[in-house]
């Protein structure tokens, strides 16, 4: 299966990054650093308005304003396809019929300075015909509730497999639900006892401190953009089908990303950079603000309704869910959110029954799309805090009751699933011990809790491609499409590069991607690139070193299985033969490239819930230590453990980084108070106000632990790294509050208030 | 329009620059455009998160917030002036490539000159003295664990090459 | 929201649209005074953190003048029986000062908590105050303290004390320092781990106790009275105010509780 070989000399190595140098010199050059001549700024009118028709938009007079080249309004849509989206194409480029949202896009101005192009902006004049607001999922269902789309948008249900099912338009604002069915409803009735809770997940938003930047002109009659993307083929094809051009007339180029936790998945800042490009014949720089960025995609708040049946002796039996995503304005990626949280739901755990509904409900707020974690956060949120509830009700201890029903390593997640490739119970055990749950201390304001995040791994049928290409001077070039977009992924791939072929690290190089060269790769997420562009790379790398063998063996006139390949040279028992000379003796002076390709996709698979099985399972679990002040309700986070399994490290450094930034990025929507609305206005959505962890938040106990269990599908046994550590924390610290002060808390964030709300129904 | 220039006179990484600028005109921007300085990096623009961050007169300011005429008569470094002419890395760049205490990479010029001003304050703070300091800076990737154990990394850098 | 809006929408714009205007340096405070008398779209500026954000978020001026060359503003002395911090002392001045440490050590480690090193090290003490931000919390501990801001004016100086501020802020005036009393046996407390929500600082001479809200008004309120009644006090506030940040009787239970936490740890110390 994987090519192991006994003694790695880089796969395992903290190698210092390939990116190290360029990022703490400032030499690393992102899409905010790209620049051209004649380059215009492109700024946008905002709707001011939640909910609203666009009666009429006149701008006439910005069109003639000092500096202005462009300006795009629903009048310059001509000859587009002017929506774009995921499953449902719901998103204009600029408002057509109506406004959705505060901060909908309303119109934008390419001019050639930024003061130039807000004076253009504010010469604008539109009328808008107020319609009702639905601020929550409760108000947007409502029977009376206006819709946001009174007509169906264009767009799919894609194909399910056992189980599964996607449905569009069940009620109001309900723009998809995907349900996921085993077993029968009638184990209910067996169950000794029945859990219903709701719980309460809020949004919180990405703050990826590059914002959304695109940089568009034409080059001839190519739309030549430089891109803060993760995913950029999903987006030449989007732009393809939108501006109505041939895909390979339009050039992607992404160098390093300032991060993207998955908003910056298809269409952005690109549509309305092209726009302008197109209309005024100059390159253009669109670039958001932060304030922007609040205004254009967070995560998804959820409500999630969560059955459970269980036996006395405390065996899971059956679980029945119904989560509603708050979609906010547009479908965005909601359902494929509403996949993943759905599917995640059931946690790692054993079942013989799961039902669960989840639907996507659109609000006149802020689009939510791909947030790290996915749905699997809210899921977690909701399944892990439950088991506790579960636990205390039947006099259990909450880690002991995991421990009973987890899954085994190798055991299906659901019928026609993969299996689960972790051992939990290790896992579970590993940070218990290291917060020392066993002896904690459990009452009077202070306690500990567990968690198991989880989630699957890899996306859903991600076809992925690489090409590894050696020089006559055995120089390599690794070329897929992960970007780096943080995670240490050109790293980690040059370490497997350079691992197979015997090499130096440093002889790999991972050339920019540009979607004119760079092989097919469906996006930089779902925790993907190492499990699933992992192994392109590896059938790439063995596929170029097998044509270098064979070459050397035609040469050396031997089998080549007597040959290894040494570096760049040829081992044949005793002796060493330099690779240079022999490739130029026979392609000449000017010497050649060995070129191998690779290529992974899981199999379709009808009897798989999502038509292919799961590449991988994604685990974080948590331990968390609070100290409760019962007058105020803070919270103080005294220790949080963290563990994530990686499979086999290909860089443990790297690898701990990812399980540390995912597990404080998961305290934003706990400690602190998220996105706040008030109905449809969001009060926070800035630097200053938006508070998310800063180093003063993290308390001397947070420490997090690597695991290498070594049963990843990645090359080497790898697993993903990228999302687990998010996943257990809110739950985790939920449990610990409740092991403090006796008081459960199902909804986020557990803000002092809150929490003391709380004690006082407790108490009462 | 005020049609007037301010005359400053500064050192940016040691060079001496004189510049009209326009009073409305950012430190920010006199570096990335004027001076083609690209590694201090605008996020927040609003002196919250510290991504541009660099040390004027040895204090961490924000670049974004501090009009250019601002910098008159002081001196301005960047992270391009912290490795020296040969390269070889300042030992708090060394240390976050050692400690592989970044990610994607973009608060990581403005952490560095933050740790940067730390150690030309006190070079030796203790770990609660490091992240009250770095509790300056918003990253959003690391969880800030490796960037402190950078800067104390930073410290043991220093004083080795103090003792040699 | 530091977005700027016309009847059409909203633009979000970054520094690079912030409004030309005409610097002015002038080098004593009669000049900054002759200057702000121009006409009301002047301005000063001292670190410029709060004045760059606003200017960001659309507000111009046609006139910004820059108050860091003016001469004995930044000085820290005792005055008589009052300590005076000169407008232009940065945060990192205050936390450092050899004065404040002998003669108002509680309130110099209070105004530790104020911003992170950034902000101190550049940010001033008199545009903490001026900036008037709900969330700055500079002059919450300075009423907390019985302390004062002294304005220059045309007509002279002009002291303010900071639990009536911003009522009778004197126009067309430079801030110029504050001026707070010497300790004595007098303590002083500062409680802000529950912001955004609420601030509290409590300051105590003798029998008579100083409550000071910061974040829960649109400025700091305070409360006097005596030490025996700060278990009642959170009553004596206005309605706090009421938004999904923080309810008001959240805040208002919260002023109680901290309010009287810190006079036991007060009381506490002083017992021991």
């Amino acid at each position: 299966m994987n090519e192991i070989s006994p003694n790695l000399r880089v796969v395992g190595r903290d190698v210092s990054r390939a990116d190290a140098v360029p990022k703490t010199t400032g030499a690393a050059t992102y899409t905010v650093d790209v620049s051209f001549p004649g380059m215009l700024h492109a700024k946008v009118l905002r709707s001011p308005h939640a909910h609203a028709r666009l009666v009429s938009i006149d701008a006439s007079k910005a069109r003639s304003m000092p500096g202005v080249h462009a300006v795009a309004t629903r009048d310059d849509l001509n000859g587009l396809n002017p929506t774009y989206g995921y499953f449902i194409k719901d998103m204009p480029i600029v408002a057509i019929d109506k406004v959705r949202y505060i901060g909908d896009t309303v119109a934008a101005v390419a001019a050639e300075t930024e003061l130039q192009a807000v004076a253009a902006l504010e010469r604008i004049t539109v009328e808008y015909e107020i319609l009702p607001v639905v601020a929550t999922v409760d108000e947007a269902m409502a029977d009376a509730a206006p819709e946001l789309f009174e007509d169906e948008p264009m767009g799919i249900v894609p194909a399910y497999g056992q189980g599964a099912s996607g449905a569009r338009r069940l009620g109001r604002n309900n723009c998809y639900r995907f349900s996921y069915e085993t077993g029968d409803a009638a184990a209910f009735d067996g169950c000794d006892h029945i859990f219903e809770d709701r719980f309460v997940f809020s949004r919180d938003q990405h703050f990826h401190l590059e914002p959304f930047v695109t940089v568009a002109r034409m080059d001839g009659n190519v739309i030549d953009i430089w891109t803060s993307t993760q995913s950029p083929f999903p987006l030449r094809k989007e732009l393809a089908r939108v501006f109505q051009h041939p895909e390979n007339h339009i050039r992607v180029q992404v160098p390093y990303l300032g991060a993207g936790y998955g908003a910056k998945n298809n269409c952005k800042t690109e549509p309305i950079a092209v726009l302008l490009a197109r209309l005024s014949g100059r390159p253009v720089r669109f670039c958001m603000t932060t304030e922007e960025s609040f205004l254009t995609q967070s995560q998804h708040a959820a409500i999630l309704d969560v059955k459970t049946g269980v036996m006395a002796d405390g065996t899971f039996v059956a679980r029945s869910g119904s989560i509603w995503l708050d979609s906010g304005a547009y479908s965005d990626a909601s359902p494929l959110v509403a996949e993943k949280a759905g599917y995640r739901l059931p946690g790692p755990y054993n079942w013989q029954h799961l039902n669960i509904d989840c639907d996507c409900i659109l609000t006149n707020t802020t689009p939510a799309g791909p947030y790290r974690g996915f749905g699997g956060t809210q899921a977690s949120w909701a399944s892990e805090s439950q088991i506790d509830i579960i636990a205390r009700a039947l006099g259990r201890d909450p880690y002991d009751l995991r421990m009973q029903n987890v899954k085994e390593l190798g055991q299906a997640y659901v019928p026609g699933e993969s299996g689960i490739d972790s051992d939990l119970r290790a896992g579970l055990k590993l940070v218990a011990d290291r917060a020392g749950y066993a002896d904690r201390v459990s009452g009077d304001g202070r306690g500990m809790g567990v968690s198991i995040g989880f989630k699957d791994a890899g996306g859903v049928n991600k076809p992925t491609q690489a090409r590894v290409r050696i020089t006559t001077t055995g120089a390599v070039y690794l070329e897929c499409g992960s970007i780096e977009i943080g995670q240490g992924i050109h790293t980690a791939m040059s370490q497997i590069v350079a691992e197979l072929l015997n090499t130096g690290f440093d002889r790999v190089i991972y050339p920019g991607l540009n979607t004119d060269h760079t092989p097919f790769d469906q996006g930089t997420n779902a925790s993907s690139a190492v499990i699933g562009t992992g192994q392109a790379v590896q059938q790439a790398t063995l596929e170029a070193k097998q044509k270098v063998l064979d070459f050397a063996a035609k040469q050396l006139g031997c089998d080549v299985d007597e040959l290894e390949l040494d570096d760049w040279s040829i081992r044949k028992g005793n002796e060493s033969h330099p690779l240079p000379p022999m490739i130029m003796g026979y392609y000449g002076g000017t010497g050649y490239e060995f070129t191998g390709a690779g290529f992974f996709k899981p199999e379709m698979d009808h009897a798989a819930p999502l038509e292919t099985q799961c590449v991988s399972w994604e685990f974080g679990w948590g331990a968390a230590e609070v100290e409760v002040d019962r007058e105020t309700g803070l919270i103080h986070l005294k220790q949080l453990v963290v563990s994530g399994d990686a499979g086999q490290a290909i860089n443990p450094l790297v690898c701990r980084g990812q399980d540390e930034g995912s597990a404080v990025m998961g305290l934003t929507g706990v400690l602190f108070p998220c996105m706040v609305y008030d109905g449809a206005t969001l009060i926070n959505g800035n630097g200053l106000d938006y508070r998310v962890p800063l180093a003063t938040d993290i308390p001397d106990g947070f420490v997090s632990v690597l695991q290498e269990q070594g049963h990843g599908p990645g090359p080497y046994g790898a697993k993903s790294i990228g999302e687990g550590c998010m996943l257990p924390i809110a739950s985790a610290i939920a449990n610990a509050v409740e092991d403090a002060i006796g008081v459960r808390i199902r909804e986020l964030p557990l803000s002092p208030e809150r929490v003391l709300a709380a004690i006082d129904k407790a108490g009462q | 329009m005020s049609g007037e220039f301010v005359f400053v006179s500064c050192t940016v990484n040691g060079t001496a620059e004189e510049l009209h600028v326009r009073p409305e005109e950012m430190l920010i921007d006199v570096l990335r455009d004027r001076l083609a300085l690209t590694g201090t990096k605008l996020s927040c623009d609003l002196g919250a998160c510290g991504a541009c961050t660099v040390l004027l007169d040895g204090k961490p300011v924000s670049s974004c917030g501090t009009f250019a005429w601002q910098a008159d008569g002081s001196d301005i470094r960047t992270i391009e002036g912290l490795a020296d002419a040969n390269g070889a890395l300042d030992p708090v760049q060394q240390a976050f490539v050692d400690n592989s205490a970044f990610q994607c990479g973009f608060c990581t010029p403005g952490m560095i000159m933050l740790a940067r001003g730390l150690l030309d304050h006190d070079p030796a703070p203790d770990k609660s003295a490091i992240r009250a300091w770095m509790g300056a800076n918003i990253c959003r990737c690391t969880g800030y664990e490796m960037i402190i154990e950078a800067v104390e990394k930073a410290v043991l850098l220093s004083e080795g090459a103090e003792n040699e | 929201m530091y977005t700027h809006s016309t009847d059409a929408g909203w633009i979000s714009r970054t520094h690079k649209a912030i409004a030309p205007y005409r610097l002015q340096k002038p080098e004593t405070v009669s000049d900054v005074l002759e200057a702000l008398s121009h006409s009301d779209r002047t301005t000063v500026i001292a670190g410029g953190i709060d004045l760059t954000r606003r200017m960001r978020g659309g507000d111009t001026w046609d006139e910004v003048i820059d108050i860091s060359g003016v001469a004995g503003l930044k000085g820290i002395s005792r005055v008589g029986g009052n300590i005076r911090i000169g407008a232009l002392a940065t945060h990192w001045d205050v936390e450092s000062d050899p004065v404040l440490e002998t003669y108002l050590p509680d309130f110099q480690s209070g105004w530790k908590t104020i911003g992170n090193i950034r902000i101190r090290m550049s940010g001033t003490v008199g545009g903490n105050l001026m900036a008037a931000e709900p969330g700055y919390d500079g002059c919450v501990l300075l009423a907390a303290a019985g302390g004062s801001l002294v304005f220059a004016t045309v007509d002279g100086e002009v002291s303010v004390p900071a639990a009536e501020v911003p009522d009778h802020i004197p126009a067309n005036a430079l801030l110029t320092a504050l001026e707070i009393p010497v300790a004595g046996n007098a303590r002083l407390a500062f409680d802000r781990s529950l912001k955004p929500v609420v601030s509290v600082a409590v300051g105590i001479d003798g029998d008579r106790a100083t409550v000071a809200i910061g974040c829960t008004f649109d400025h700091p309120i305070c409360w006097s009275g005596p030490v025996v009644e700060i278990d009642t006090c959170a009553e004596m506030f206005p309605d706090p105010k009421n938004n999904p940040m923080g309810s008001a009787a959240y805040r208002r239970r919260m002023i109680g509780v901290l309010a009287r936490r810190l006079t036991d740890k007060l009381k506490a110390e002083a017992g021991s």
